[in-house]
């Protein structure tokens, strides 16, 4: 399957695409900060490239996995592809058709198509709105079914994502963490979208209760053929969830291939350290042997290479030259120096 | 001082019997924890499992002496090298904090005060139990930042706690645990809310820690995946009991009772991509109103109308202890029901 897809999201039109999205967040000056620039005190405007020049496309039907430690940017690049955040350069379309036109969403029925499952169930529910306002709401709005017909509607999507429609007339905290996020998911699914974005959508869950949302994930794609790009810092997840895994450090992509082959064989040492680092059931008493040194903070990154000042491998050419992503294998690709030879 | 190996375990530094540390709440009693006993030996690093409210947090507390209002241990024995902890005099059980018993919290800004540098916070920790003066104190800090990872220590003793990131906050955090040399640490999810490559970072330190210092360290968890790299021995809880206790390889490699092995098949493995995980249906009931008899009962696969009555803790043939009528794996010795 994943072969096929592979292929699928090199040949065939993909669903989504990116090309050299960038999203920067600029801090301006307050008043005292310009008097004092205009004095001649060294203070300048902060600029932080939270994605920097994203490139990639997902076909119709995959499942992405995009992985990457807190501030690589993931969560920012599912924002702009949901129609959150409008990206400050770059573009983003989807079947097709822009997501973004001059900072403004482009089309209703783009924004429908694309929704987005955020972390945490406690936060992302309106605690004064019953379930079915929560879950009916946005389909009534669009006129995607008539009034008398929301509490069937909701009754429905409801028992898809395992939830008892008995309990529509209830308010979010009278639910557990794990039905929360299945009323989150169903709020999602409401709109009949096409392509999710799942942000750390399991993150906040306790394990058991992990392994239930994940099967459920998977029921509802091949029940409703889905599009996923599943953002986790989870690699485990990724893994068992994505038929491709794009990785990110400091807002650029350092590494793209399909699943099976990344954990056979990563290419960047990012990636490398990232799996050698990850904790598994069946490693036991193990000696842990950590990457050197923090995650710089993107406010002021390295030079060249993000990774080089922790690189074991870094050399020279590393701090002054930013790699170009570049196919290393058939429908692979790796931003590292080190595999020009 | 060397690991001991399991098995050979000499005099535990903590013994912890039948503890039962209940909150009586308005809407009754919560038995957050309900009867548990488990020794760490020095240098031993005991794995402590569950999910939320499992109990495994009041654990940690009811050792420390933290449980709050309306919390009280209502019955057992936490002995700590030999000396019951439950009927210490506060001011005694507050010698022993941060001296011989110490704690690490999941949110480092639990331990680390926002307002004061490290260096004070530092020193004052060894001031209050060691008969140093403050240039020794000083130099104790600046060995414990050097010896969790903390590269150009003085400059980190003069920051405040804001000016670090997460892992550079736990880190010191661990440091501050480590300051006294203590004979045992609870670690309460120390490494949840961290990422993946800092969190290998913090387990390397905690572990080389333990190796040298000989120092017993529990490790309080619900990443399974974390305990099978770090831990020796491990405990899992489920609604305020432990359900299984043993060996790691024992345990995780052939787990006996059904939530343990439950867990286990949640947890995305190797070479089952795209496959259903094993899920346990169901969610952990409400401690205010359990079933009788196993409280696990309701979710279990194999439950039958034995499971009605309460399970007692059974020792098998291989040296675990599984709370369970219908162990999956490991014989029960005849007699040694505890």
């Amino acid at each position: 399957m994943s072969e096929a897809l592979q292929q699928q999201s090199a040949a065939a039109a993909p669903i989504l695409t990116a090309e050299e999205v960038s999203k920067r967040f600029v801090k301006t000056l307050d008043l005292a900060g310009r008097i004092a620039q205009r004095l001649g005190a060294d203070i300048r405007e902060e600029t932080v490239h939270a994605v920097d020049g994203v490139s990639l496309a997902i076909a119709p039907g995959e499942v992405l996995g995009l992985v990457g430690e807190s501030g690589c940017g993931k969560s920012t690049f599912g924002r702009m592809v949901a129609g959150i955040l409008p990206p400050s350069a770059g573009s983003l379309t989807f079947d097709g058709r822009p997501i973004w036109q001059d900072g403004k969403p482009v089309s209703r029925e783009t924004a429908l198509a694309v929704q987005m499952i955020f972390q945490d169930p406690f936060a992302s529910l309106d605690p004064r709105m019953r379930v079915l306002d929560i879950i009916g709401e946005a389909p009534k709005v669009h006129g995607m079914i008539e009034p008398k017909e929301m509490d069937d509607y909701v009754a429905d999507v409801m028992l898809r994502v395992g939830l008892d429609a008995d309990f529509r007339r209830r308010y979010p905290h009278q639910f557990s963490g794990g039905q929360r996020q299945r009323i989150g998911i169903a709020r999602a699914l409401a709109v009949k979208p096409r392509f999710l974005v799942c942000d750390e959508a399991i993150a906040a869950l306790d394990v058991s209760i992990q392994a239930q949302v994940i099967n459920l994930f998977m029921d509802l794609r091949e029940d409703l053929d889905l599009t996923y790009l599943f953002i986790s810092h989870d690699l485990s997840v990724v893994e068992h969830i994505s038929d491709r895994i794009v990785i990110m450090y400091l807002g650029r992509v350092v590494e793209v291939a399909p699943t099976g082959e990344l954990f056979e064989q990563p290419n960047h040492p990012y990636t490398q350290a990232l799996l050698a680092e990850v904790p598994r059931i069946d490693l036991r008493k193990r000696a842990y042997t950590p990457v050197k040194g923090e995650i710089p903070s993107p406010l002021d990154p390295p030079s060249g290479c993000h990774f080089h000042p922790r690189c074991p491998f870094a050399t020279e050419r590393c701090a002054r030259e930013r790699p170009a992503l570049k196919e290393i294998a058939p429908g692979r690709l790796s931003a590292c120096h080190l595999n020009d030879g | 001082m060397s690991v001991p190996t399991t098995g050979e375990r000499g005099e535990p530094t903590l013994s912890v019997r039948n503890l039962k540390t209940h909150f009586f709440t308005k809407e009754g009693v919560v038995k957050a924890v309900d009867g548990i006993s488990f020794d760490v030996a020095p240098g031993e690093v005991l794995g402590l499992v569950g999910e939320s409210g499992s109990g495994k947090s009041i654990t940690g507390f009811s050792i420390l002496g933290l449980v709050d209002q309306p919390g009280r241990i209502v019955d057992g024995e936490i002995l700590f090298q030999g000396r019951d902890l439950v009927h210490l005099p506060e001011e005694e059980q507050r010698k022993l904090r941060g001296s011989k018993i110490a704690m690490i919290f999941q949110d480092p800004m639990m331990t680390l005060n926002p307002v004061l540098r490290v260096d004070t916070q530092m020193t004052e920790a060894v001031l209050a139990h060691r008969d140093v003066s403050k240039e020794q104190a000083l130099d104790i800090a600046r060995e414990a930042l050097v010896r969790v990872g903390i590269a150009a220590p003085d400059e980190r003793l003069a920051s405040y706690p804001h000016q670090f990131s997460g892992g550079m906050r736990q880190r010191v955090a661990i440091a501050i645990a480590f300051l006294n040399e203590p004979d045992l640490i609870i670690a309460d999810e120390p490494t949840t809310a961290l990422d993946v490559t800092i969190q290998g970072q913090i387990l390397y330190e905690a572990q080389n820690l333990c190796r040298d210092t000989g120092t017993a360290l529990i490790w309080i968890t619900h990443d399974l995946a974390v305990v099978a790299g770090l831990a020796d021995q491990i405990s899992v809880m489920y609604a305020g009991k432990i359900v299984e206790q043993g060996s790691v390889d024992r345990v995780l490699d052939q787990p006996a009772h059904p939530y343990t092995s439950g867990l286990i098949g949640s947890v995305p493995g190797r070479n089952q991509r795209g496959e259903r995980l094993f899920q346990i249906p169901g969610m952990t009931p409400s401690l205010l109103n359990l079933p009788d008899g196993c409280a696990f009962r309701s979710r279990c696969p194999h439950a039958d109308i034995a499971c009605e009555e309460e399970p007692s803790e059974q020792r098998t043939d291989d040296g675990r202890l599984v709370r369970c009528v219908r162990p999956l794996a490991g014989r029960p010795r005849d007699g040694e029901a505890a």
